[in-house]
């Protein structure tokens, strides 16, 4: 064979292989895409792109001047891709030490050598998607970008920041249960779930297309941006608030009662200031774990009365000064004895005694005598004191709400005389109040409302108008002689504990007897106070309702007055435009003063016209202790160093909050009134980033 | 327009034609397939490596050009000092060169700053060597010395490809045993060869194996990992397997059409090794096919010049460079398709990558000559068959 037909031969043979191996990837490239195709096309769409989410911020609920009460923080779970293109075996080998001294220092949860241990073995084991850490601040989360190795390049540097927004309450547990919050099975209560289509705002989508393993990279230009929510401006007055719960949670404490509400509301919009709730918790702790104030419908008691009274004298029934029977404070209704909490020497007392006493024989009595022909008429009155129905508020969840009526089935002859004194019906505190507050703005009626202003990206969007029930439940007649009595129950009546020198209080105490499937239980009373200040020109209602206090007394005026006293002292001290000029009073009583912001004391002690004295600090200190002396108030300077734990006890809340969180520190509290325990002690060195506990104790 | 084609253009003008296709179909498939890149690295300008490519290109097509005009017998001494340059270039590789993907494949030029692949230049080197050898030593190989000395040439040049590349190093080592088959190398010396080769292969496997990482030096953990993952394993080059399947399958039949990839987002190396399933996610099962065609087609018009070649060394050259290019173009497809492990192997003309460009420019450029020359031969011998039974004496070495 000659040389050219050998190598032609050879050269053919060697041909038909390469034709072989090129069918068989014909065959393979045919399998994927014709036979098996189906099967990677799924896995496509599962793997290599996603639609998702994009997630709205949730809007802000704010206090009545702006402050933060509930809000959402981007927060960013860090992974690392130990693996990702840039990071070479010599640079991760020369950058993992001062890479672990920053997580150290940052996430100090881990010391230098369990992250360079921890880092090392997630490389060792070609981790690409290894936790660092959860929850990351947004400040640190981009900080991070230009620490070693992971400033290689956003994807290629193998850090991943997932982001997600956490939702903070700046003032902690304050009105929790108005603001709301969403459990961890994601059932949302309060102006979080009555506002939450305004507040979720509208999620937008974009595509992301797998980069490597874990990490997923948006695709340009397929994004459809998300609406974030609207920002909810609550009538909540933080400072009131802050007092409110702090004196009902005494008042609960201290009467070792079951639970407890307080509500106040500013009389001529119905705008509510405050409002707390608490309930005992196993361990003898008060927890705002129920909205008490518009979710419990009960016996009112004898602040009903009111309507009763109302009613009498608008019909004209009755005069102020008329004589009406008491029987000595017992009286007999068809087959059931009714009786005062006290028995009467008198046979027979003026109505104004009746009511600022709060005689239900005498109220009941006078109901029955003029109503029991025609019950529904009393009825009519309950309705235009929108009684037998919910008020309407915004916010979810009213009580089953209850005025029983002659065409019910269950009423009989004794209803209409125990209606009269507040039984037989189911109705809420905010109900109650609300009729108080009628009252107060001259016999208007206006919707109680929790959020005053809706707003878009800090434009106003909407805005809360009065909302008017009703114009006038009644006479003017009427309404000043129901502010009489009101007025007598504080002056002369069950309320005199609360009689002021600086403005007077008006309103009415309730006691009743809780009731039990048994029947009326002798041994657990709801004690109330409802009632408005000042009384002559009535700027605030407020309602304290106090469940089965176990300690000292059970009466409305020693139970739940106090608690009406401390915030209306609180309210009527802030609001200096309805403080008439006082003279200077030698007799004064010296508040007592929490540590904190030397300015901010002195302006509040200068208003009161309460002496202080200053002993300047060497540093000049704007942090000073308060001590209270004879007749002033001496204000020592703190010193505090930097970068040193500052000794916060003595101080309130907010001061401590705002001095330990501007070192940078994270501060968990627990507790209410001063602080009285903190977890570092003074002086320590401190680092940004370490966390402080502080107990409070009233 | 025909006659100044061929005026300048000398050689096979369908060779031309394909090589011209490919080149077309490699610089879509490069400006389509460096999205992700650019992404990451220019700020999305996916001109960059457009651009980039057809420089690079155009420096290919310069030399092919200048090279094809060059009378190919002056290879034949070139070969001779070449692979020794190769060797010691290969050898400085080893201890000097540029750290890509953990592996140490290229050599920065002094001076000029081109970093390019020393095993690119080793194969060219090679396959020349080869055929120069086997045509001046045919009456010479009933003898067991010659066929030693070229095994021996062969074995150290891969030897040093292979700690850094041994992909390469093996398709080398291939292709030579296929060029020493083509070259009338006598059965026996070759199944002595062979099967002494798959012995040692296979200890060297089971030694790989078995060993544990840290006894394992520098790319050898690489290779045991790749061998792994493709036989059952679980990480990113079994990643990008399922993606390059993904990327075939979303192809379908016709394809998706130019630049509709989505899958070079996802698929790491899509440009290069894996440019292939881009290729059919955009072109099909129908543009793929096609493409492999097109290979086929140069590898039949270099069997056309064995027919017509006056010189066993023509011959031998232009069927070997022929067959590197072919069997390389295969087995990257093969990867692309999961049919082998990932190699690291480009698609010639087609794959972005500059040194891989320029030396298949050159290798054309050889191919070509043979072809020019063989046409112009053929009006001076009429009976070419004449050179191809005398004894073998390239016309160079006498020159």
């Amino acid at each position: 064979m000659s040389l050219r037909k050998s190598i032609l031969l050879r050269t053919r043979i060697v041909s038909l292989f390469i034709i072989i191996f090129a069918l068989i990837i014909i065959a393979q490239a045919f399998e994927l895409t014709v036979t098996n195709r189906e099967e990677y096309v799924k896995l496509s769409k599962e793997q290599s792109i996603r639609l998702r989410d994009v997630k709205a911020i949730r809007g802000n609920i704010l206090s009545n001047d702006g402050r933060l009460l509930a809000t959402s923080l981007p927060k960013y779970d860090i992974r690392f891709d130990t693996r990702a293109s840039k990071i070479s075996d010599e640079l991760f080998r020369n950058e993992v030490d001062s890479l672990a001294i920053l997580l150290s220092m940052h996430f100090p949860d881990k010391n230098f050598n369990l992250w360079r241990n921890y880092l090392l073995n997630g490389r060792k084991n070609k981790e690409r998607y290894l936790l660092i850490h959860r929850n990351v601040s947004y400040e640190i989360a981009k900080d991070m970008s230009d620490w070693p190795i992971f400033r290689m390049g956003k994807f290629a540097g193998g850090l991943i920041k997932e982001e997600h927004n956490v939702r903070e309450m700046p003032f902690g547990r304050m009105a929790r249960r108005t603001i709301g919050f969403t459990s961890r099975a994601g059932n949302s209560v309060g102006l979080e779930l009555s506002f939450d289509s305004l507040l979720r705002g509208k999620s937008g989508k974009r595509y992301e297309q797998r980069v490597s393993a874990n990490v997923w990279r948006p695709i340009e230009g397929d994004e459809f941006e998300p609406e974030n929510g609207y920002d909810i401006v609550t009538t909540i007055d933080i400072n009131i608030q802050d007092v409110a719960e702090d004196a009902l949670r005494r008042a609960l404490d201290s009467a070792n009662a079951m639970s407890g509400c307080a509500i106040l509301m500013e009389v001529e919009t119905g705008a509510i200031r405050a409002i707390a709730n608490f309930n005992r918790m196993k361990d003898g702790s008060y927890f705002e774990s129920m909205n008490l104030a518009i979710g419990d419908a009960s016996d009112p008691g004898s602040t009903f009365k009111l309507a009763s009274a109302l009613a009498l004298l608008e019909e004209g029934f009755i005069e102020l000064d008329d004589s009406i029977d008491i029987n000595y404070g017992k009286m007999q209704f068809y087959d059931r004895t009714m009786e005062d909490a006290h028995n009467s020497p008198h046979k027979k007392i003026t109505f104004r005694d009746a009511f600022e006493f709060s005689s239900n024989v005498g109220i009941a009595g006078l109901v029955e005598k003029f109503f029991k022909n025609n019950p529904q008429r009393y009825i009519d009155y309950l309705s235009r004191l929108n009684l037998d129905r919910p008020l309407g508020i915004e916010l979810r969840g009213e009580g089953n709400i209850r005025i029983k009526s002659p065409k019910d089935k269950d009423w009989n002859l004794t209803t209409l005389p125990w209606t009269a004194i507040g039984y037989e019906s189911r109705v809420t505190a905010l109900q109650i109040l609300n009729i108080y507050n009628t009252i107060a703005n001259n016999g208007r009626m206006v919707r109680p409302f929790f959020v005053s202003e809706i707003r878009k990206t800090g434009k106003s969007f909407w805005k809360h108008e009065v909302d008017i029930i009703n114009e006038k439940v009644c006479s003017q007649a009427t309404i000043d002689k129901l502010k009489e009595l009101l007025v007598g129950v504080v002056e002369r009546g069950t309320a005199r504990n609360l009689k002021n020198l600086e403005y007077k209080v008006a309103g009415k105490t309730g006691t009743a007897q809780l009731y039990r499937i048994t029947g009326f239980d002798k041994n657990s009373h709801k004690a109330s106070f409802v009632g408005y200040f000042p009384a002559d020109k009535p700027k605030y209602s407020c309602i304290i309702v106090v469940n089965e206090p176990r300690k000292g007394g059970y009466y409305g005026n020693i139970i739940a007055g106090p608690v009406f006293r401390e915030i209306a002292d609180k309210v009527y001290a802030t609001l200096l435009d309805i403080h008439p000029e006082v003279e200077p009073d030698e007799n004064i009583i010296l508040p007592i003063v929490k540590d904190g912001y030397r300015d901010d004391i002195k302006f509040v002690l200068n208003t009161l016209q309460i002496s202080s004295n200053t002993k300047e600090g060497n540093n000049g200190s704007e942090w000073v202790r308060a001590n209270r002396q004879q007749n002033y108030i001496s204000l020592t300077p703190k010193e505090f160093n930097k970068n040193r734990m500052p000794d916060v006890k003595g101080m309130g809340i907010r001061d401590a909050l705002y001095l330990l969180e501007s070192m940078g520190l994270q501060v968990i509290t627990q507790g209410y009134g001063w602080i009285k325990y903190q977890s570092l002690p003074p002086n320590t060195p401190i680092y940004p980033g370490n966390k402080v506990f502080i107990e409070l104790k009233p | 327009m025909s006659n100044l084609f061929q005026h300048y253009f000398k050689g096979d003008r369908f060779l031309w034609l394909a090589i011209i296709i490919l080149s077309v179909v490699g610089l879509m498939a490069v400006y389509s397939s460096t999205g992700t890149l650019a992404f990451a690295k220019q700020g999305g300008r996916t001109e960059y490596y457009l651009f980039k490519q057809g420089s690079f290109m155009f420096l290919g097509f310069l030399l092919m050009y200048l090279i094809h005009r060059i009378d190919y017998r002056y290879f034949s001494r070139i070969s001779q000092w070449l692979i020794w340059i190769a060797m010691v270039l290969l050898v400085v590789t080893i201890f000097a060169g540029n750290d890509i993907n953990e592996a140490k494949r290229t050599l920065t030029i002094p001076l000029v700053g081109i970093s390019f692949q020393t095993s690119d230049l080793a194969r060219l080197a090679l396959v020349m060597y080869i055929a120069r050898y086997l045509s001046k030593n045919q009456d010479k190989l009933d003898e067991w010395k010659p066929f030693w000395w070229l095994v021996a040439v062969i074995g150290v040049t891969c030897f040093l490809i292979m700690p850094e590349n041994l992909s390469t190093s093996l398709v080398l080592f291939t292709t030579s045993l296929v060029l020493l088959f083509i070259g009338n190398v006598r059965m026996k010396h070759l199944l002595v060869l062979v099967s002494s080769f798959v012995a040692l292969l296979s200890i060297g496997a089971i030694f790989l194996l078995n060993a544990p990482d840290n006894m394992l030096p520098g790319r050898a953990k690489t290779w045991k990992v790749r061998f792994e993952n493709f036989v059952g394993g679980d990480d990113q080059d079994a990643y990008q397997t399922i993606q390059a399947k993904i990327a075939i399958a979303n192809g379908g039949i016709i394809g998706k059409g130019p630049g509709k990839s989505i899958q070079k987002n996802t698929l790491p190396q899509a440009y290069s090794d894996f440019i292939y399933a881009i290729i059919i996610e955009e072109y099909g099962l129908i543009g793929g096919i096609l493409l492999i065609v097109v290979f086929l087609f140069i590898l039949f018009r270099s069997i056309r010049m064995v027919v017509r070649s006056p010189r066993a060394f023509g011959a031998l050259l232009a069927v070997g460079l022929c067959f590197t290019l072919v069997f390389q173009s295969l087995i990257n497809m093969a990867v692309a398709v999961a049919l082998f492990p990932v190699t690291g192997l480009t698609l010639p003309l087609i794959s972005m990558g500059g040194t891989s460009i320029i030396f298949t420019g050159v290798a054309f450029g050889i191919i070509l000559s043979v072809s020019r020359t063989t046409e112009d031969d053929e009006d001076e011998v009429e009976n070419s068959n004449a050179k191809f039974n005398t004894p073998i004496q390239p016309n160079a070495d006498n020159a």
